[in-house]
């Protein structure tokens, strides 16, 4: 026992955390050590199904394309991706509009401008989609509890690009918990959850 | 390099350490929440003054339809009720305005709101001290949530936590809800503007 504890006690501190390192390492393998975590596949929603986002409830209808949005705006630089949704907030307080649009991501479609105004074309998955009350054309805005809304997702694209025939859109869902910063609470996190699937076609009027 | 041997001198002071740290714990869980926060509310009714510490609203109309003119003067239309409500706001001491509200409905409801909106917002602008200026509140709500329900109103909408509210019943009734969710004749909501008398 005396020679151990002279051994132990004549061992360098870096010694020590060497080892502590090769400890945690081996018991790190029982869980997968280093491997990359594979994360779990989304779900899939069908089109016309209900699926809830939190906090909104969402029906996606269809998907179309077009180089006229309303009346009074048009594209002169591409075309309009369009995504028809019903919407609802099921938290039962006002939600932001950001928080709405955080809430869907379109994936892999190129020439995607960032935003009606700029020029930048960005990862489609960057852009955060306009949305649009069908029934009058007004931006939604933040929503309001109990409401059912027909909106509009709209992305712009480039008309150097070929017209997409399907459109993939990732759902995601948030979090209500309170702001590391300010201490109050909101909706964070946007986490997929469930991705969807719609054809395109072309809006002809 | 070798383990340093432990001193008694060390040993106490890692042990006040911790005690401290263990204090400090006690207290933090035994502070009042943060969430305790909340504005000083100051209730009223329709055609009451309600006085704040920054200023004095009065709410004078309260009028609903499925149609309104939104921020831009676009025709807008709800599956709900826009209700809008008019009012009146003079400043105290110094320039204000009020620029945050939230329409709490009977059931629990939440609509929160501010100047930045063109659905749901309040049009008031900045009144300077003893002039009066009117104001209006468009909100879009779900019909169920209007009989019963109040309305708060504050000026700050960064974090309204922190100052006087005025919390008014709106006096709506289920039979009034049930009209406004069918009426279809749009209502025009009035600028804000400055009364040019001082009170």
């Amino acid at each position: 026992m005396a020679r151990m504890r002279s051994w132990l006690s004549g061992l360098s501190l870096r010694y020590y955390l060497y080892s502590a390192g090769v400890v945690v390492l081996l018991c790190s393998g029982l869980f997968g050590g280093l491997d990359e975590a594979t994360p779990d596949e989304p779900g899939v929603v069908k089109v016309a199904a209900q699926t809830e986002a939190a906090p909104f409830r969402l029906t996606f209808e269809r998907a179309r394309w077009s180089t006229k949005l309303t009346e009074k705006l048009a594209s002169d630089r591409g075309r309009f991706l369009i995504i028809v949704a019903k919407v609802e907030n099921t938290s039962g307080r006002t939600v932001s509009a950001g928080t709405l649009q955080e809430a869907v991501r379109l994936d892999h479609v190129p020439g995607i401008f960032k935003g009606p105004d700029g020029a930048k074309v960005v990862p489609s998955s960057q852009v955060d989609p306009q949305v649009l009350v069908k029934v009058d054309g007004s931006s939604l805005g933040p929503l309001n509890p109990g409401l059912h809304h027909e909106v509009a997702f709209v992305w712009e694209q480039r008309g150097a690009e070929e017209p997409p025939t399907s459109l993939r859109l990732r759902l995601r869902t948030h979090t209500w918990r309170e702001s590391s910063i300010d201490e109050q609470l909101g909706w964070f996190d946007p986490t997929t959850y469930a991705g969807i699937t719609l054809p395109v076609t072309e809006v002809t009027s | 390099m070798r383990l340093p041997r432990l001193q008694p001198a060390r040993l106490g002071a890692g042990a006040l350490v911790i005690a401290a740290l263990a204090v400090g714990q006690s207290m933090n869980d035994h502070l009042p929440e943060q969430h305790d926060d909340r504005a000083f509310e100051r209730t009223g009714v329709v055609g009451q003054p309600v006085d704040l510490r920054f200023g004095t609203v009065e709410v004078t109309s309260v009028d609903g339809s499925t149609v309104t003119a939104g921020s831009y003067g676009d025709r807008i239309a709800t599956p709900g009720v826009f209700v809008v409500v008019e009012f009146t706001f003079t400043a105290t001491n110094e320039r204000a305005g009020v620029s945050y509200g939230e329409l709490r409905a009977a059931s629990g409801d939440l609509v929160t709101f501010s100047s930045f909106g063109e659905r749901t917002r309040i049009d008031c602008g900045m009144s300077q001290p003893s002039f009066t200026n009117d104001c209006t509140a468009v909100i879009e709500v779900a019909s169920k949530d209007l009989a019963g329900a109040t309305l708060a109103l504050t000026k700050e909408f960064v974090d309204p936590r922190f100052d006087d509210m005025a919390v008014v019943d709106l006096g709506i009734t289920k039979d009034e809800a049930r009209e406004w969710a069918r009426r279809t004749d749009p209502i025009v909501p009035r600028k804000s503007a400055t009364r040019m008398e001082s009170s």
